[in-house]
């Protein structure tokens, strides 16, 4: 791939150099050959703030109303008195101590390490927090804390300025094409956009170069000039794809792709992911809540429950030989379209807590069939069953404490 | 295989619904032929927009009128056809005999009623019953659709309840009044896989035990498998196969059923097995001509696939498909051009062991 770690190491270390700022703040590590993506003990919280609670000045309110009705002058002073504490009370302790904000845990502390020319799915049901990790990882959003060490430099320590440099290499499909991409601008347009901003082509350059991309994700070149309303679901996906490979990221996050596709058309897509993959050597992240398909697709998977990795392991461990109950119960619930193979299902009773405040231990106890008073305490220790398939439970057999153990 | 006639619960012939927009005229059902057993559950497959939905909301005759229009064919229910009923006489089979629930249960709930006020209203309307015996009523049917604690949920607003639970509010009104007949229009399609699971396996049981009959609605090859006995494949207004859910399955004939089979992931399969149908669902309003699905079919006989409908075809009891590969016509036509047409197996994963 073009934009090997040196030059932009340089281009960073360059731009540096101008502004005059220590190199010591960039965070750096050896990474092996292979790995174009390591996430470490990565959170994102988001702040849910907590509204101060009125009624009893609505009480009070009232009632100094009554008591103005009979003795003006008091009623008077109490309702005056009431209006200052309102706006005074929240900075005079201890009332200045009441917590303002909650913390939505979304992302709880997740590993990843994704190593090049894999297909690494993210699965969990819907609000486990799949869309922010992947969305976190390439630095949408702001982390709340852990680190993403791409091509051995920690992203989130870079300034803005420097991220654009790595965003070249980062890229994102979004799920719904039609929200995603400006219904103002032409494929064209859309697809140009990257070039425009990075200064990589313009003019007819920039023209050629669209037209390409067009063609390498199946759309014709007279489609350069249509807005996306004017293309069907599919074609839309075609031209988000179009978008992300402008700028030949090495590493693509695919953000439930194909969830809102029809039959037809999603296996259309997933073809011609395969095929970009096998064409250009990309990386990817696919984020789904289909088991089927990412069974099929992916070489790695890693099961999320409310904001944490509950098992991971290669595609064959995790569908297999999967250790966690969570897994279990997930890949069970698939509905296999063989009717000769109607199976039995594990059903999971309970509900899911909230991710705003989750109970200490394992995330999973409320649901979980082989809960014990332990879960409730501490969280779920890592079991290793092979050096890349681990489960955190504290109630499964076997597995070694340290994945070194199958290093040997 | 076909049961006896007197089996039958439900039976369409030729049904035609249009919708009559401003763009045009969507010929959203051409025609559909269609029977019900009693006490099976029969899966309706297609892409969105092939007419699924339609073909629920005719037979109950809540086709939005306008722009909807039901131009011909009859729905023959315990004999009598429902499209010859006053208004008032439908609405005493409708939620009594035949009920139906729907994809997305909050905007099918009313929110600002208790969900026991909205059990308690479908079966006041068809019972004589009080009000207290309704409330009653509907506390027993909610625990049976397995809602915890019922009798205080009982007074919950529908906001209150999580996405797996509304849907389980909505089978418990569907079922409140013991229908013959459930039509589950895409029931678990916005559920979490493991909802889903609980969702259908709700439905398996109830229907064993109140003996009723499921028309479910899906795009779902997965789920049709695991719940139904028989399957219809629809197809930009036709049902272009049915038959019996092991035979689909494992040698379909039409070529738009083996496209849909091949281009899902099936268990065994390896990432190469995905196979696609080219093109996409046709603009209703301007339907291709005859056979609607030879622009994307790979069998497309040119001359005759464009110029004549296929009749539909009884291969086997029960399994009827409607191709020119299997039709007279359609022989002829091979013998002319010299070009055989024959169905190939579908991958050697996708057929069960």
């Amino acid at each position: 791939m073009s934009g090997s770690s040196e030059s932009f190491f340089d281009k960073i270390a360059a731009k540096q150099e101008e502004k005059g700022i220590a190199a010591s703040r960039i965070r750096t590590k050896e990474m092996k050959e292979d790995v174009v993506l390591e996430v470490n003990n990565l959170r994102k919280f988001f702040d849910i703030p907590i509204p101060f609670e009125t009624t009893w000045f609505m009480i009070a309110f009232v009632g100094a109303i009554v008591v103005f009705a009979f003795r003006q002058l008091i009623g008077l002073i109490l309702i005056a008195a009431i209006i200052v504490l309102y706006f005074a009370l929240p900075y005079i302790p201890p009332f200045n101590k009441r917590p303002k904000v909650a913390h939505l845990k979304a992302v709880d502390g997740i590993d990843l390490q994704i190593k090049k020319g894999k297909i690494v799915g993210l699965v969990g049901e819907s609000g486990c927090g799949k869309s922010t990790a992947a969305k976190t990882i390439i630095r949408l959003l702001e982390p709340t804390a852990g680190s993403v060490y791409f091509k051995g430099i920690d992203i989130n320590r870079l300034t803005m300025d420097e991220m654009k440099e790595i965003r070249r290499h980062l890229q994102i499909v979004f799920q719904d094409p039609y929200a995603s991409l400006n219904p103002r601008a032409t494929a064209h347009d859309i697809i140009a956009e990257p070039f425009d901003i990075h200064g990589v082509a313009s003019g007819d350059e920039a023209s050629y170069k669209v037209l390409t991309l067009l063609k390498d994700v199946g759309l014709a070149p007279h489609h350069a000039y249509r807005y996306p309303h004017e293309f069907s679901g599919g074609q839309r996906q075609r031209l988000g794809i179009a978008r992300a490979l402008a700028l030949e990221p090495d590493f693509i996050v695919m953000d439930e792709p194909v969830s809102n596709l029809d039959v037809s058309v999603r296996a259309a897509i997933i073809q011609l992911i395969l095929e970009l993959q096998n064409k250009m050597g990309l990386t990817y992240l696919f984020i789904a809540h289909d088991l089927s398909l990412v069974k099929i697709l992916c070489d790695e998977v890693n099961v999320m429950y409310l904001g944490k990795i509950m098992e991971a392991g290669t595609s064959d461990e995790i569908f297999e030989s999967m250790m966690h109950p969570y897994t279990k119960a997930l890949i069970s619930a698939v509905p296999i379209a063989d009717p000769t193979k109607r199976s039995k299902k594990i059903f999971l009773t309970g509900d899911i807590p909230t991710p705003i405040n989750p109970p200490p231990g394992c995330k999973f106890q409320t649901r979980c069939p082989l809960v014990s008073d332990v879960c409730r305490v501490e969280d779920p220790p890592a079991r290793w069953y092979t050096a890349s398939h681990v489960a955190y439970c504290h109630n499964i057999e076997g597995g070694e404490e340290n994945p070194d153990f199958f290093a040997k | 295989m076909n049961r006896p006639p007197e089996d039958i619960l439900l039976e369409i012939n030729g049904l035609r619904t249009y919708f009559f927009t401003e763009e045009g005229v969507v010929k959203a059902i051409e025609s559909i032929d269609l029977v019900v057993y009693k006490s099976e559950t029969l899966g309706l497959v297609g892409e969105s927009g092939s007419g699924k939905s339609v073909t629920a909301l005719s037979i109950l005759g809540i086709v939005p009128d306008p722009p909807g229009k039901i131009l011909q064919g009859e729905v023959i229910f315990h004999g009598q056809d429902l499209r010859k009923l006053s208004d008032s006489d439908m609405r005493k089979i409708r939620g009594n005999q035949i009920a139906m629930i729907f994809q997305d249960p909050m905007t099918s709930l009313n929110p600002v009623f208790t969900v026991g006020d909205q059990i308690s209203e479908a079966i006041m309307l068809h019972q004589k019953v009080t009000k207290k015996e309704a409330r009653e009523k509907s506390i027993k049917i909610m625990s049976l659709v397995g809602i915890p604690s019922a009798d205080e949920r009982v007074d919950n607003y529908p906001f209150e309840f999580s996405g797996g639970m509304r849907q389980r509010v909505m089978i418990a009104m569907a079922l409140s009044c013991n229908p013959e007949l459930l039509i589950a229009d895409e029931p678990s399609t916005s559920l979490d896989v493991t909802i889903q699971a609980q969702i259908l396996e709700l439905l398996k049981a109830t229907s064993e035990e109140f003996d009723m009959s499921i028309i479910l609605i899906t795009h779902d090859m997965g789920v049709i498998a695991e719940m139904c006995d028989r399957v219809a494949v629809m197809y930009a207004g036709y049902i272009c196969e049915s038959g019996d859910i092991m035979i689909i399955f494992k040698s379909p004939y039409h070529p738009y059923t083996r496209g849909l089979l091949g281009a899902i992931p099936r268990p065994d399969a390896e990432r190469e097995d995905l196979t696609i149908i080219r093109g996409a669902i046709p603009n209703l309003i301007n339907p291709p001509s005859a056979c609607r699905f030879h622009p994307r079919c790979d069998y497309w006989m040119e001359g005759l696939c464009e110029s004549v409908l296929p009749e539909v075809l009884e291969i086997e009891s029960g399994h009827k498909v409607r191709c020119h590969i299997y039709s007279d016509a359609g022989k002829a036509w091979m013998q002319k051009h010299g070009e055989a047409r024959e169905i190939g197996k579908i991958p050697k994963s996708a057929v069960g062991k």
